[in-house]
């Protein structure tokens, strides 16, 4: 579980006149850091995210965040001294029990702002030495290296941050920096909203709504994330798919077959069928058209005859075969004048797409002239006439004739539509030219094949009569071979078939894992933690005294995970001092919530002063009284007199850490 | 076709929009005549027949060609020059429009600073009006108001 626990900090300051401190140890409950305006209250609390790294919430990096007291002269009962060097150290543990102390300069001659040096162990409560070492923070890979300290305290934490989307295409760590707004309240901007952003948004989309997601421990981070992965697995099968569909459609084309019932994208039922042409050009399936041939082939394999033996059928053949090859013939033709007349037919449409493309680009050109005319504030770029500042209709066919043009984008959208219905009519007719070059193939192939047999069979009959056939072995052979081209053809598509069952099998798989994924965006634990960051961010509101709107018209909104008022923005709905009680109520709804469903708030809440617009004396105790019910530790600072906070704190477990009125960092004393 | 029309108890005409081609709109002939005024002419003004003899030519990129023929020698081989009532029209907005002016003593229309401005943002753009462009760079000031005067002279007879 991630925790952060601050037991002490310490800032030391060298300044020409020797060293100047300041010192507090927390509990782990409520602390309330007193001290007057303007002593250095503020420096105290943002030393905290000085050393661990984080002061981009201060809205820079490095030394110049902090105050010149830290880094330039300290000023101290009246008097000015030189800062030499300074540092700040905290001590902090983790929910295992694990202390460590962090110390980083702020300035010094020979330290970098950059390094940090961790020393393992509680050197702040002890008086012991430690195993020393040194990360680096603000460099590139300081939060995902080895020797990265964000990478290091985010593990010390506990948090195991995710990858979430970014501006660009690759995902990022969601850095430790964006979670600090959450639990950390700082003084100038933390006030002013319920995500006060660091400098930069990191490059992640919708950064506020991913920190409180993480913060919050929500599971739908999972869902998307898994999603994600879902989305690359079905453009890899999809990937696979079409290119075993484009090596069987090529396998098909080399013996001529013809698919029937071969979808382009992954589909369960998807069942194919592979056809041939037979002798006669019908189509019949590959698995009839090899039985038939090896039918054939098995009949006259067993005799070889001689001319004498064949001379009558042959006859009769020839008679036979000259009336084939006409019909042949004339079929072939018949079939070329379809053909033809298909690619005239798309070559007329590809004519007019063309036609369509040009006048596509010279409708986008007036839209670009519209934009330019818009910018000169042409009247005319407006619809509207120069003259009379009446409507016209964009055209500049005579005004009063009566029909309405379309407009430029309805033109636009006109010649789109006709575009997509032509580029549809021409993959059609291309389709219909493949499937009848197939046919003719067919057609021609067997005239030629006719034609050369009936040669043949002249041929034989005027040879002598003793000879054996050569024509019976030649065809005997030829089926042969046919058989040997359409079985290794069968055998690839067997192969095929096998692919393609394999990624069905993945496809359903896949099918699968998407159903699995919730319908619902949220699971029944995200449900439960909004739910009870809702009641309790209501509750916390009623307690602190809120009366901008009705509580019963706050909720937190499920897309953004902020307070809104009927769905609206509750910060126009609210008074100053009412948005100060909304942002107590946000920042500890948030702790409530990990507190009793799991999440990944690091138990800890840290205010650089709550009493902010003249808040109520009143409020400011039940927040304190809010705070020390929470089960978390708090490090609260304000500037109330000693004597108030103490009325506020009667009831309550509290430790006050009361820094004087004197600027705080003082004179070491021995 | 046969309808059944005996079962119809309504027939409902609705009046659908109707495409317009993009030379039509008056902000193309507007470009054009700005472009013209611009790229093409002495003192960026010109007459009314220029205009025309423009827009016949930017209607199919097989004129450039006669273009270039006619200034070479304005007598030869004249073809049939339409006229186009939405030249002048498209004249007439842009005069509104405070784009050109008009000057009823010369006859002529004159490039206004606000129509400048419009013919170089048009001219910037690398990728619209490319052919226009094209073909009145190629002219530059050739197309005179001596060869216009004896090209529609000859016609005239």
């Amino acid at each position: 579980m991630a925790q952060i626990k601050i037991n002490a900090l310490k800032l030391n300051v060298v300044t020409d006149h020797g060293l100047f401190e300041t010192f507090s140890t927390f509990t782990n409950g409520l602390n309330i850091v007193r001290a007057k305006n303007s002593t250095g209250k503020s420096s105290f609390t943002n030393s905290i995210l000085y050393a661990l790294g984080v002061e981009e919430l201060l809205g820079g990096t490095n030394g110049k965040t902090m105050k010149p007291v830290l880094r330039e002269e300290l000023t101290y009962q009246g008097n000015s001294y030189k800062v030499l060097e300074s540092n700040v150290e905290i001590q902090i543990s983790n929910n295992n029990g694990n202390t460590i102390s962090i110390r980083r300069w702020i300035t010094s001659s020979t330290r970098e702002e950059k390094l940090i040096e961790v020393e393992y162990g509680p050197s702040l409560t002890e008086d012991k030495k430690f195993k020393k070492q040194d990360f680096y923070v603000h460099l590139p890979g300081s939060a995902q290296n080895d020797a990265g300290f964000h990478s290091f305290l985010a593990e010390f934490v506990g948090w195991d941050l995710p990858l979430v989307p970014s501006f660009e295409d690759k995902e990022r760590l969601l850095y430790i920096q964006t979670l600090f707004p959450l639990f950390f309240i700082e003084q100038i901007k933390g006030w002013s909203s319920f995500y006060a952003q660091p400098t930069s948004n990191y490059g992640i989309r919708e950064l506020p709504t991913r920190a409180i997601e993480y913060i919050l421990g929500l599971d739908i981070l999972n869902n998307s994330k898994q999603k994600e992965e879902l989305r690359i697995e079905k453009a890899l099968i999809s990937q696979e798919w079409s290119s075993l569909i484009n090596a069987i459609r090529e396998k098909a084309n080399i013996i001529g077959a013809t698919i029937e019932g071969l979808s382009d994208k992954p589909e369960l039922l998807s069942n194919h069928e592979i056809y041939v042409y037979d002798k006669n050009q019908k189509l019949i399936s590959l698995k009839e058209r090899i039985s038939n041939i090896l039918y054939e082939f098995n009949e006259r394999s067993t005799v070889v005859r001689s001319i004498k033996d064949v001379e009558k059928e042959h006859e009769a053949r020839i008679n036979n075969i000259e009336n084939k090859v006409l019909a042949l013939q004339s079929e072939a033709n018949s079939v070329r004048q379809d053909i033809n007349a298909s690619i005239i037919n798309q070559n007329t449409l590809d004519a007019n797409r063309s036609q369509l493309q040009q006048d596509l680009k010279s409708n986008q050109d007036v839209k670009r002239l519209l934009d330019l005319g818009s910018d000169k504030s042409l009247y005319v770029a407006q619809g509207i006439c120069p003259t009379c500042n009446q409507k016209i209709h964009e055209t500049l066919l005579p005004q009063d004739i009566e029909f309405q043009p379309m407009t430029l984008e309805e033109n636009i959208k006109y010649i789109k539509d006709q575009l997509a219905t032509l580029k549809f009519a021409l993959s059609q007719s291309a389709n219909v030219v493949a499937e009848k070059n197939k046919r003719l193939r067919a057609v021609t192939e067997a005239l030629e094949e006719e034609r050369r047999r009936l040669r043949s069979l002249k041929l034989e009959l005027r040879e002598d009569p003793r000879m054996l056939s050569n024509l019976d072995i030649e065809e005997t052979l030829n089926l042969k071979w046919k058989i040997k081209e359409l079985q290794e053809a069968e055998n690839s598509f067997e192969e095929f078939g096998k692919k393609l069952d394999l990624l069905k099998k993945q496809w359903e798989q896949y099918l699968k894992s998407t159903k699995k994924i919730p319908e619902e965006f949220f699971s029944q634990l995200d449900k439960t933690k909004l739910e009870t960051f809702e009641k309790r961010f209501r509750y916390y509101l009623e307690q602190f005294g809120y009366s901008s709107t009705p509580l019963n018209d706050i909720s937190i909104s499920l897309d953004k995970f902020t307070p809104v008022v009927r769905g609206f923005d509750i910060k126009f709905d609210s008074s100053a001092s009412d948005f100060i009680r909304l942002r107590w109520a946000f920042a500890l709804s948030l702790n409530y919530s990990t507190n009793h469903y799991g999440g990944n708030h690091p138990r800890l809440v840290i205010m650089d002063e709550p009493g902010q617009q003249q808040m109520n004396i009143n409020s400011t105790g039940k927040l304190f009284y809010s705070l020390s019910e929470l089960k978390s530790q708090s490090i609260i600072a304000s500037s109330l007199t000693l004597e108030e906070i103490k009325s506020i704190t009667q009831k309550i477990e509290v430790n006050i850490i009361d820094l004087g009125d004197e600027y705080i960092i003082k004179p070491q004393t021995n | 076709m046969d309808l059944p029309y005996e079962h119809a108890k309504k027939i409902t005409f609705t009046r659908r929009k109707i495409p317009v081609s993009p030379e039509y709109r008056p902000l193309t002939k507007i470009a054009q005549i700005v472009l013209i005024l611009s790229m093409a002419s002495r003192g960026k003004s010109a007459n009314l027949l220029k205009f025309q003899l423009f827009n016949w030519a930017f209607k199919s990129r097989e004129r450039d060609r006669i273009l270039l023929l006619i200034i070479q020698d304005p007598l030869i081989t004249p073809p049939l020059i339409s006229m186009d009532p939405s030249v002048n029209r498209a004249l007439q907005f842009a005069v509104a429009d405070k784009l050109i002016s008009f000057s009823e003593s010369t006859g002529k229309f004159t490039l206004l600073s606000k129509g400048e401005e419009f013919a170089q943002a048009i001219i910037k753009e690398t990728d619209i009006f490319n052919a226009e462009k094209e073909l009145l760079t190629k002219i530059g000031l050739k197309v005179t108001d001596k060869v216009i005067s004896i090209l529609f002279k000859e016609r005239l007879i």
